[in-house]
Formats: structure tokens, sequence, C-alpha cells
């Protein structure tokens, strides 16, 4: 009976080499088929030519129903951005409205000067500045979290830090309302308690600049804890072994190995992040401040809001936010690729492009 | 030796208090969402808001299910919008990415090119409002809250660098055994890469879920809303009546409960808190990936 299997696993054995032979060698003729393809005459290697004519077909139309999608949703309202150069009235359409030049631009430099000026600052400044924030505090987490060793603590904490990441400005602000409203709210209750007096909010915009940045640690800070995080996990062990022998202290081999590790990562997301400084979370200016508030406005208005209530309210002109829209991606390129280049005399290793 | 290790701890001591404080900060908007919530009417009226409800109830929740038609076809609404477009996200990247993973397809590179070119180039927030309201006539209709978010170049680079880490005999041999494409693609390519799908299935079931640009932009009132757009417009009313100082009694009925409010808003945003957790391992992956390609 042993020796039966023995033999029968013999046989078997030796079919599968047979079977794996004929497949490595029909594998090599396919690639030296398909190498070939190149350069043999067409009337010699017309049928492979065929198949792969087919399997070119195939493929490509695997990837209609995409290329169909970004036509409509993505190429299309590019033609939309003529109206940059055009007087919109919904009655003509598109191409039928009035041209009118660079009318639309010239607001940057006369007119409503003093609406784009408060655009323009509480964008980059407000963006700058959360940004800035942002990347030091996610640093210092990512670090730190690397410090522990704890498994399930480090698992809890990531969980945590991330949970604010999948909540949506929307649900955000009813946290927020909850906190801030000036009858009922929490903070305004504890205040009273302690005998101050209850602020109106919603009425205050300088306090705004500080809500808004918390809101936006607290929604963004996971993610970049997590980035770096993951990264510092790459680094070569036996550096720190070697570094801790050597007599360095936890602070040393922290500025000493991990930072350098992680500096190309915060450079090329600050690359990437300062790309989009012209345009601004929309959800968090719009929401957070319950719809825009025009109370808030002069420190919380900024471009992408100033577009949406164009459109909504016909505050301003459909081409007028076109152009801005146009101008605020021109420039956020030529200031992506700016960065890019002073990246590149920084650190090589954590440019973009 | 000894004292070394001591002064480890505290350090250690020290970095595990930062984060428990982080941590609770963290966690404190959700806690006050859902103690507001589980505030009875009358103390609210009475004390205000606080984090610890005196007498926690249910009655907004109840109240919710009372009137819960709205509610129910708004989270009907979302559902659909969720999990249509998740499933149209995952298979239309995937067969774009599969494309574009294929070394001897020639129109690969043009392919790529053409979704690279969205990442840093678009029409802006008006030029798009404008076409798809005047040339694709999609307002108040649910293929604009669907249709547009499903390609992404970030996606599609995931679930490439996924594929092209697939041994490329696999795809080989089944062409010697006669495959198509589609089949390699439906029977090789899907099965082999549930990871990276998966990664990018939860973070567009998210998006969808969260989504609140499109909604509030294409959608009037009285037409269908998905959950998040109902929360919008209820805040809308909430603030507009805290404003006004003098609310007439008649018009009191028309103020949705603060409460309540808070109720709705739990219902949306702590299912996703609880499961979330579960899938962390998934996003976090992919996110690792799209931070080293990006």
């Amino acid at each position: 009976m042993n020796i039966y299997i023995k033999v029968c696993r013999k046989k078997l054995l030796e079919f599968l080499k047979l079977c794996d032979m004929i497949y490595v060698f029909k594998l090599e003729v396919y690639r030296v088929k398909t190498k070939a393809l190149v350069k043999t005459p067409a009337n010699q290697a017309s049928s492979i030519r065929k198949i792969q004519r087919k399997d070119n077909w195939q493929l490509f139309s695997l990837s209609v129903p995409g290329l169909i999608v970004l036509a409509l949703f993505s190429y299309l309202p590019m033609f939309g951005l003529v109206l940059a150069f055009k007087e919109y009235r919904a009655i003509d359409g598109i191409f039928g409205s009035q041209w009118v030049g660079f009318d639309n631009f010239t607001f940057f430099f006369t007119g409503k000067a003093t609406t784009l000026k408060r655009l323009l600052t509480n964008t980059v400044t407000l963006n700058v500045l959360y940004l800035a924030v942002n990347t030091i505090v996610t640093i210092i987490m990512g670090m730190l979290l690397f410090e522990l060793k704890n498994r399930l603590a480090i698992r809890v904490y990531q969980t945590i830090v991330f949970l604010p990441f999948i909540v949506s400005w929307v649900g955000a602000s009813y946290a927020i309302y909850a906190n801030l409203d000036h009858n009922n709210g929490i903070i305004n209750g504890l205040l009273k308690d302690w005998g101050m007096d209850p602020v109106r909010w919603y009425a205050k915009p300088e306090h705004w600049t500080w809500i808004l940045m918390i809101c936006y640690l607290w929604k963004k800070v996971g993610h970049g804890t997590i980035v770096y995080y993951g990264n510092l996990m790459s680094v070569d062990t036996s550096l720190f072994e070697a570094a801790t022998l050597d007599g360095a202290n936890r602070f040393q081999i922290m500025m000493n190995i991990s930072w350098p590790h992680i500096r190309p990562v915060v450079i090329s997301f600050t690359i990437l992040s300062l790309g989009g400084v012209f345009n601004s979370d929309f959800g968090m200016f719009y929401y957070m401040t319950n719809g825009n508030k025009p109370a808030l406005r002069p420190r919380t208005d900024v471009i992408d809001t100033y577009i949406i209530r164009a459109l909504q309210e016909d505050i301003g002109s459909v081409g007028m936010s076109t152009a801005i829209g146009l101008m605020q991606s021109i420039a956020g390129f030529i200031v992506l690729m700016a960065v890019n280049k002073l990246a590149s005399w920084i650190d090589e290793k954590g440019t973009v492009f | 030796m000894r004292i070394g290790k001591k002064k480890i701890d505290i350090v250690n001591l020290f970095i595990h208090l930062f984060f428990i404080v982080i941590s609770l900060a963290i966690v404190y908007p959700f806690i006050s969402m859902l103690s507001v919530s589980l505030l009875s009417q009358k103390e609210a009226m009475a004390e205000g808001y606080s984090i610890w409800p005196k007498n926690p109830t249910v009655e907004s929740y109840v109240l919710v299910l009372n009137n819960f038609s709205p509610i129910a076809k708004a989270l009907a609404t979302s559902f659909f919008v969720c999990v249509t477009g998740t499933l149209l996200t995952v298979i239309l990247n995937a067969m774009y990415a599969y494309a574009v993973s294929r070394p001897t397809f020639p129109a690969r590179r043009i392919i790529n090119f053409i979704l690279l070119f969205t990442m840093f180039f678009g029409g802006g927030a008006s030029a798009s409002y404008i076409v798809n309201v005047n040339w694709l006539h999609l307002k108040n209709n649910l293929i604009i809250l669907i249709v547009p978010g499903t390609i992404g170049a970030m996606s599609v680079i995931i679930i490439r660098s996924f594929f092209q880490g697939l041994p490329y005999g696999l795809v080989e041999s089944a062409k010697l055994d006669g495959a198509s494409e589609y089949q390699i693609f439906f029977k090789i390519m899907i099965p082999l890469s549930t990871p990276a799908l998966g990664t990018i299935a939860i973070s567009a079931f998210i998006g969808y879920w969260n989504a609140y640009y499109a909604p509030m932009m294409y959608f009037d009132y009285g037409k269908a809303t998905t959950l998040s757009l109902y929360l919008q417009r209820l805040m809308d009313r909430m603030s507009m009546f805290a404003d006004s100082a003098n609310i007439p009694a008649e018009m009191l009925d028309l103020v949705p409960g603060e409460g309540m409010a808070m109720a709705v808003a739990c219902i949306t945003v702590l299912p996703m808190v609880f499961v979330f957790p579960w899938f962390q391992k998934y996003f976090v992956k992919g996110m690792a990936i799209g931070a080293v390609k990006a």
C-alpha cells in the first residue's frame, strides 16, 4: 500500500514536472513571439498582432467608462472656463453670452477691491497659519507616538486621533453649535458658572481665527500623525540600537535619526498642501460658521465661500467668480512649482516632481 | 542603569499623558453632541446644555422616530447613493487601473495622462456648476451625487500599484490558456486585489456618506435629500431661529427641537464612528500607498 502511494506520488510529480516544462516552454514561446512582434515583418506575425490588437481593444474598452466620466465631469467644465471672459446671463447660455474680454479680471485692481482684499488675505493667511501649525503638531505627535512601545495603547491612540477624519463638517457643525450657542451652549454655561459674561460667539469674528484653527487641527491631525508614524516604522532599527550603544539619549535619537528620516515626507506633504493655498477647505469655512454667517465674514470669508455665494445668491456675477476660480488654480499651480523648486534646494528627496 | 530605566518610564508616562489629553479633546465634540441629544427638552430650556445631563432621557430619539418619514426618506436616499456610488467607484477605478497597469498596452501613457492632468487643473466650482446644470441638466438629479466623484487619480494610482505588485506571470499564463482581457480582469485580478479594492471602497463609502457640497449645490428645497443635506437644512433653520429674539408662538412648532436635531446628527455620525475602527487597517494602508506615490 505504502509503496503504491509512493509510486503514485512519484508519477504524479513527474507528470507535474512535465506539465511545468511544457508550460514554461509555451511561456517562452509566447514571450519570444510578443517580443519579436516589434521586429518581424507584418505578414509573419499577423496572427499574433491580431491577438494583440484584440487585447488592446479590450483593455481600451475597460478604460472607456472612466474616460467618459472624466470627459463629462472634468474636461467639459474646462470649457465652462470661457465664462471668465464673458458676461454670463442664464437665458443666453454659455456660448450665447457676450464676450467682455478681461473685464471680469479688472476688479482685481479696481472696484470691489476691498472684498477681494479681504478674501485674499483671509484665504492665504488662514491657510498658511493652519498648515504651519498642523504640520508642526503632526510631526510632534507622529514622533512621540513612535516613542511608545505599548502596542495596544498605540492602536487606541491611532484610532481616536483618526476618528474626526471620517466625520463630515456638517456633523461637526452640530458639535460646535452645542458648545458655542449663545443661549444654551456648553461653553457659555461654564462661563456663567464661573461668574463670567457669556460671549456671543457667532457674532464675534475675532475669535474665529482660533476656533477654526482648533476645528482644523481636530479634523486633520490624525491623518498626518498616522502618515508620519507609518513612515517612521520603516526606519532601520539597527540605527537606533547603534545610537543607544554610542550613548545617545532619546532626544538626540529623535533629532538625529527620526527627524531626518521623515523630513522628505514632511516637505513633499507641505508642497502639495501649499499648492492648494488659494483653495480653502470649503466645508470648514462654510458649516463651522453656521452657513457662512454675515457677522463672521470679516475673518472667515474665503474665496471658496464667496464663489458659492455668487452662484447661490447672485451677489456677484458668475463670470467674476469663474475668473476668480481660474486665477485660483493658476496661482496655486505657480505656487506649487515655486515651492517644489525651493524644496529641491533644501532637500532633494522631498520634491514632488 | 536603574536610574536610566526609571527616567525613561517618566518620559513615557508624559507621552502617554499627552496622548490621553489629546484623545479626550478629540472625543469631546462627539460626547457633547451625544449628551445634548440625551438632554430632556425641559432641562435644556431651563439650564442650557451640559456635558452631564442630570436625567438623561431618550425622548429626543423617540421624537425623531415619531417624525421619522422625512428622515427615513433621507436615510434611504443616502444609502442608495452610498451603495451605488461605492460600487461604481470600485469597478470604474479598477477597470481604469487595469488598463493603465498593463505594460503591453500602447495607449496607457495617454490614458494615464488624461487622468493625472485632472489632478492639477480643473474647471473650478462655478464653471462646473454652470456646465452641469445647463448642459447636462443634472439639477435635482441623483446622478450628480453619484457619478462625478467616481474616478479619481489617487484611487487609480493605489489600485494600479497593487496590480503591478502582483506577479506578471499570472497574466501571461492566463493569456496562454486563451483567456481574454475581460476574463483576466474579472476572474484573476479582481479576486486577488480585494485589499486594495477594500481600501477604495471604504474611503468611497465615507466620502459619499459625508458628501455635503454637491447635495447643497444641486438640490432645491423639497427635492430628494441625503441625510447630510437634511442635517444642513435642519441646522439652517435652527440657527435662524436662534438669531431672532422672540419667536411667535405659532412658529414654535416649526422649530426643530435642538435635542431632536442633535439626535439626528448623532444618528448620522455615530454609526460611522463605531464601525470605522474595524476597517481602519485598510484605510491606513491605502493612505500610506497614496502618500508614497503622491
